[in-house]
C-alpha cells in the first residue's frame, strides 16, 4: 500500500477534529490515535497532540464542573434537610424563625404587616397514646396538608414542636386572616382517616400582628402563644386574637 | 512500556514504565478498567518510572477517574518528572487530582 502523503494525513486530522467539534462518539479516540503516531510526520503528530490536549482540557473542565454541581446539590439537600421537619416536610423551628425575621424586616421596609398564627392541636397526645406513634406521625402529615391547603400561596407554614404549627401571613388583610383562621379550625375539626383508624382532634389558634402588637419577631411569637392559651380556655377548637387577651388589656 | 501493579493495604499502585502515549494507553486503560471492575477504588499512579505522558495518557487517567466516581473511588498521582508535572498543570489535571512527591505520601493520602 502506498504511504500516505502529508496532505492525506492533514485531511485525516481535519476530519477527526471536525468529528470532535460535532461531538461524535469515539471522535476523540480517533484523534488520539493520530497523536504520537510514528507512522506520520512528526510535525503533524505534534499538531494532533496539541489539538488533543485542548480536548482533554475541555474534558477535565467538564468533569470538574459536573463534580462541582453534584457537590453543590448535595450541600443544598443537606441544608434543606437541616431546616425541614422530617415528618411533614414543613419548615422546622429554625427555619420558621429565619423566615419570620425576614418577613418582619420586609414588613418594616414596605410599611406592611405580618400576621402570625400559632396552632396547637387539641387531643393529639391521646391519638399518639392510644393509636401509636406511627398514627401520630401520619396525623401530623395530614394536619400539615390541611393547613397548607387552606393558607394563601405566600404564607409560610412550619411545624415548630410536637403538635405545634405556625403560619406566617405576610401582608394579610383582616378578611384574609379571619377566612384562613376559620378554615383551619374547621378543617382540623373534621375526622382524620389514618391507617390505624379514624382520629378526631381539633385545633386552637392564637393570632397576633406585627408591628401593631409586637416590637420584635420574638414578642410576636410570644403574643400568638398567649392567644393560643386564650383559645384553649375558650374550650379549644377556635381562634383568638392576642389583642383580646387579658394580658394585653393589662398592658 | 509495561504497567506494574501492586496492592498495598487495599490501595492499587500503578507504575507506568516508559512512555504513556497513544501507543500504549489502550493497554493501560484495559488494565485499569479490569482492576476497577474487580473492585479496586483507591488508586495511586506512580510516575517514578514514566518518562513521558501525552494527551492520550491523560485521557486514560481521566477515564479511570470517571469510572471511579460513581463508586466513590479516588486517584492520587505521585513522582511526576518535569515534563509530566507541566502537562498535568497545563491540562488542568492538578485542579482535580493531587500530585504528591512520593508514593508513601500518595498511599497516606489514600489511607485517610
Amino acid at each position: 500500500m502506498e504511504k500516505d502523503t502529508s496532505l492525506d494525513i492533514i485531511l485525516r486530522l481535519t476530519r477527526a477534529t471536525e468529528s470532535v467539534v460535532r461531538g461524535e462518539k469515539r471522535a476523540v479516540d480517533i484523534l488520539t490515535e493520530l497523536t504520537d503516531s510514528t507512522q506520520i510526520q512528526k510535525e503533524i503528530a505534534d499538531l494532533a497532540e496539541q489539538i488533543n490536549t485542548i480536548v482533554v482540557q475541555k474534558e477535565i473542565n467538564e468533569f470538574r464542573l459536573e463534580k462541582m454541581v453534584e457537590d453543590l446539590l448535595a450541600a443544598q439537600a443537606e441544608l434543606n434537610e437541616a431546616k425541614h421537619d422530617s415528618i411533614t416536610g414543613l419548615a422546622n423551628r429554625a427555619l420558621f424563625h429565619e423566615r419570620l425575621n425576614k418577613e418582619c424586616e420586609t414588613a418594616e421596609t414596605k410599611g406592611s404587616d405580618v400576621t402570625l398564627f400559632f396552632i396547637d392541636l387539641d387531643k393529639f397526645k391521646q391519638v399518639n397514646d392510644t393509636m401509636g406513634h406511627d398514627a401520630g406521625d401520619e396525623l401530623l402529615m395530614l394536619v400539615s396538608k390541611r393547613i397548607q391547603a387552606n393558607t394563601r400561596d405566600d404564607d409560610i407554614v412550619a411545624r415548630i414542636g410536637g403538635d405545634e404549627f405556625t403560619v406566617i401571613l405576610p401582608a394579610a388583610d383582616k378578611e384574609d386572616v379571619i377566612r384562613v383562621a376559620t378554615q383551619i379550625v374547621e378543617e382540623l375539626n373534621k375526622p382524620f382517616s389514618l391507617a390505624a383508624g379514624i382520629a378526631y382532634i381539633s385545633g386552637s389558634v392564637g393570632i397576633s400582628f406585627y408591628p401593631a402588637e409586637a416590637d420584635s419577631p420574638i414578642s410576636l411569637v410570644k403574643n400568638a402563644d398567649i392567644a393560643v392559651y386564650k383559645a384553649k380556655e375558650h374550650g379549644r377548637n377556635n381562634f383568638q386574637f392576642y389583642r383580646d387577651t387579658n394580658s394585653n388589656q393589662i398592658k | 512500556m509495561s504497567v506494574l501493579l501492586s496492592n498495598n493495604n487495599g490501595i492499587l499502585v500503578i507504575i507506568p514504565d516508559g512512555r504513556l502515549d497513544t501507543n500504549n494507553s489502550p493497554e493501560a486503560e484495559k488494565q485499569l478498567t479490569d482492576q476497577i471492575e474487580s473492585g479496586e477504588t483507591k488508586i495511586a499512579i506512580d510516575f517514578s518510572k514514566t518518562s513521558y505522558i501525552s494527551s492520550a495518557g491523560l485521557r486514560v487517567i481521566l477515564k479511570t477517574a470517571k469510572m471511579l466516581k460513581p463508586k466513590g473511588g479516588t486517584i492520587v498521582l505521585c513522582n511526576a518528572n518535569e515534563q509530566i508535572a507541566e502537562v498535568l498543570e497545563i491540562s488542568g489535571f492538578l485542579t482535580m487530582f493531587k500530585c504528591l512527591n512520593s508514593l508513601d505520601d500518595a498511599i497516606k493520602e489514600l489511607s485517610v
